[in-house]
């Protein structure tokens, strides 16, 4: 394959536990948010992150634009460390990096009309003049299926679909290289939601971005995605193209979250997990998935797998797949 | 069929008899519910689905008067439980039948529960007002509660804040709290919107399971279309208020007969559906309560919307065997006029 448009490379993220008297003692134990991630994103694909609440899919997706400042690893766009910039540094390179988010209305000035928050990137770029950045923006509220006239008005007037066809805006108007959209349609009604999930992909292919789309939903990121990860504990337990995902489903995880998906004709035996998910701490050991893996065994209890290609562009990290 | 059949000969342990919720804004009252019919016989898992506006959950806290505290709020009709009418009783009245005759189980545990007392306070409470317990009588019975919804540790459970509890467990001790009387019903709000899917099927089946060995009817509220296959016998849908089609689950998802089911089904990414085509779309918006339309509620947005739809608002038919739909499609156009 060509080179990767952004490499992520054993990027780790650990909060630490402080004890009963808070910051006076070092800290107990570091909880892992996200541990030894690897994923590599390639020039307008779409990768999709999916994985339960807490499973550290947001983390790696808000490291990439310097939202949230991992502890190690390294993301590299362009032969340049994202890790290492200064917050001075980073600002061009927002320009090829942008965002959209699950709440967009909270992420905008209640107090800017619509026409200002879309221009607000433009001028934060230095892009264009006054008249140019104007024409700009109407064209983009047209792109994303918002009308003209909403150029004055505020964000609150909005329903929550054209919000976020306002982030979608906001992040598309200076042409960036790559979007990670976290959770963008999961506040949204399933009718609302066909609609924003249309949008995003016929504009994804004109302009030739990349997504980074994170979210808990499958069927959604089933859809719209060429190559998924899975998380699970801060660590992507699998990783392949879509299709081949769900012909091969290899690691018992993923396997137990596409049968615990309701669907709409009743299945008669699935199979269901027990427990939930473990606290995962420095002293933790093993394979991330033991305590709740069918097929536990005394290896997966002590050594961590690593994450191997079984077939091409199929990896896994399991003990038993990988022998 | 069988299933419908099952329940058929019962009488109903909830009738719903065209109820009619109104708020009052600043011009107009506004119609949350507008003249819905619902039947839950017992033993029967219903489900109401719809989007967010829909009114589902105004109807569902109507059942047990839960919007009370408001006084500006208007209702019409009438809410039959085993016979009696729930609008018209007194406030003593209700308190008897609220957590013991009927429970609810709420989208979001960790605000419904209180955070300043333990798991075993709050749990216990129900047992020593509805059933007169002793404390130790209700530790005991609690306990056997915690262990029935699967909750590992009991013991160790009772003496918990709720903040100690992940989602799925706080939803477990919701649960159990909405049993604690042996409810003849039970109303379950999105009781697994914010939990995740591995965690969501376990409550689901606990749901079901529990329907099986105690007996009681549960009205399940939902947006999911996946959850609510794979738990209802029979299945409503909602749209602005009102209840546009009501079947058996498998007949619904195999064969919907309304425009709004219809898109509803086909506009969600599912597992086993082609990829690379664009989604179904259902163009436009949910409108305001305030523009609600004159004919059928759907005619903003439906793809066969003639004059007819848009002046006159249909009644629910029985298009086939115990298959209701609201929609001209379905009545002969002569009889209309």
């Amino acid at each position: 394959m060509n080179t990767p448009l952004l490499e992520i490379k054993h990027l780790q993220k650990r909060y630490p536990i402080y004890g009963p008297l808070g910051k006076l003692f070092p800290p107990k134990t570091h909880m892992k948010a996200v541990a030894d991630v690897s994923l590599n994103l390639y020039e307008g694909e779409t990768y999709g992150l999916v994985g339960e609440s807490g499973c550290g899919k947001s983390t790696t997706g808000r490291s990439i634009l310097g939202l949230v400042k991992p502890d190690s690893g390294e993301i590299l766009y362009r032969g340049k460390d994202l890790t290492k910039l200064s917050d001075k540094e980073f600002r061009p390179l927002r320009r090829d990096l942008q965002m959209v988010f699950q709440d967009t209305l909270s992420s905008l000035n209640p107090r800017s009309r619509i026409g200002a928050l879309l221009e607000e990137p433009l001028i934060v770029q230095g892009m264009g003049n006054p008249e140019e950045r104007r024409q700009k923006v109407l064209e983009i509220l047209k792109m994303v299926g918002l009308a003209e006239d909403h150029y004055f008005r505020y964000p609150h007037e909005l329903s929550g679909g054209q919000v976020q066809r306002l982030g979608i805006a906001r992040a598309l108007i200076i042409n960036p290289k790559l979007i990670v959209c976290d959770e963008p349609v999961s506040a949204l009604d399933v009718s609302i939601q066909s609609q924003i999930l249309n949008t995003l992909t016929t504009l994804q292919k004109e302009m030739n971005v990349a997504l980074l789309f994170i979210s808990h939903d499958i069927g959604v990121v089933r859809y719209i995605s060429d190559r998924i990860g899975v998380m699970y504990l801060g660590t992507l337990v699998e990783e392949s193209s879509t299709d081949e995902l769900f012909a091969n489903t290899l690691h018992p995880y993923t396997k137990a979250l596409f049968s615990s998906i309701p669907d709409f004709k009743k299945k008669e035996k699935k199979v269901s997990l027990s427990g939930e998910l473990p606290q995962y701490t420095d002293e933790f050991k093993g394979c991330v998935f033991h305590t709740r893996c069918p097929h536990a065994c005394d290896r997966c209890r002590e050594i961590a797998p690593v994450l191997t290609e079984v077939c091409p562009g199929h990896k896994v990290a399991c003990h038993l797949i990988n022998q | 069929m069988n299933t419908n059949d099952k329940f058929k000969s019962l009488e109903p342990l909830l009738e719903i008899k065209n109820l009619k919720v109104q708020f009052p804004s600043r011009k107009k009252m506004l119609t949350a519910v507008d003249g819905v019919n619902l039947t839950i016989k017992p033993g029967e898992i219903v489900g109401v689905v719809g989007e967010s506006g829909s009114g589902k959950s105004v109807m569902s806290q109507s059942i047990l008067r839960l919007r009370e505290y408001d006084s500006a709020v208007k209702y019409e009709g009438e809410i039959l439980f085993e016979g009696k009418n729930i609008l018209q009783l007194s406030q003593s009245e209700m308190r008897t039948i609220r957590g013991n005759r009927i429970s609810v189980i709420f989208q979001d545990p960790m605000t419904s529960l209180s955070p300043v007392h333990t798991v075993g306070k709050q749990l216990s409470e129900v047992l020593i007002l509805h059933k007169k317990m002793s404390k130790q009588q209700a530790k005991e019975r609690c306990l056997e509660l915690l262990s029935l919804t699967g909750i590992p540790n009991p013991e160790n459970c009772f003496k918990k804040y709720p903040y100690e509890l992940s989602g799925g467990m706080q939803q477990r001790v919701m649960i159990a709290m909405a049993l604690a009387c042996e409810p003849k019903l039970l109303i379950a709000d999105e009781p697994t919107t914010a939990l995740d899917v591995t965690i969501q099927e376990q409550i689901l089946n606990l749901i079901s399971e529990l329907n099986e060995k105690l007996g009681m009817s549960v009205l399940f509220i939902t947006h999911d279309l996946g959850a609510m296959a794979q738990l209802c016998h029979s299945v409503r849908v909602m749209y602005l208020g009102n209840l546009v089609e009501e079947a058996e689950t498998q007949t619904l998802f195999e064969h919907p007969l309304h425009p709004y089911t219809q898109g509803l089904l086909s506009c969600i990414p599912r597992l086993d559906s082609e990829r690379g085509r664009p989604l179904h779309v259902i163009s436009g918006v949910v409108p305001p309560l305030s523009a609600v339309p004159e004919g059928c509620h759907f005619c903003t947005r439906c793809p066969y919307a003639d004059d007819v739809c848009r002046t006159q608002n249909p009644p629910s038919v029985e298009a086939e065997a115990n298959h209701f739909v609201k929609c001209w499609n379905y009545i002969s156009r002569e009889e209309v006029k």
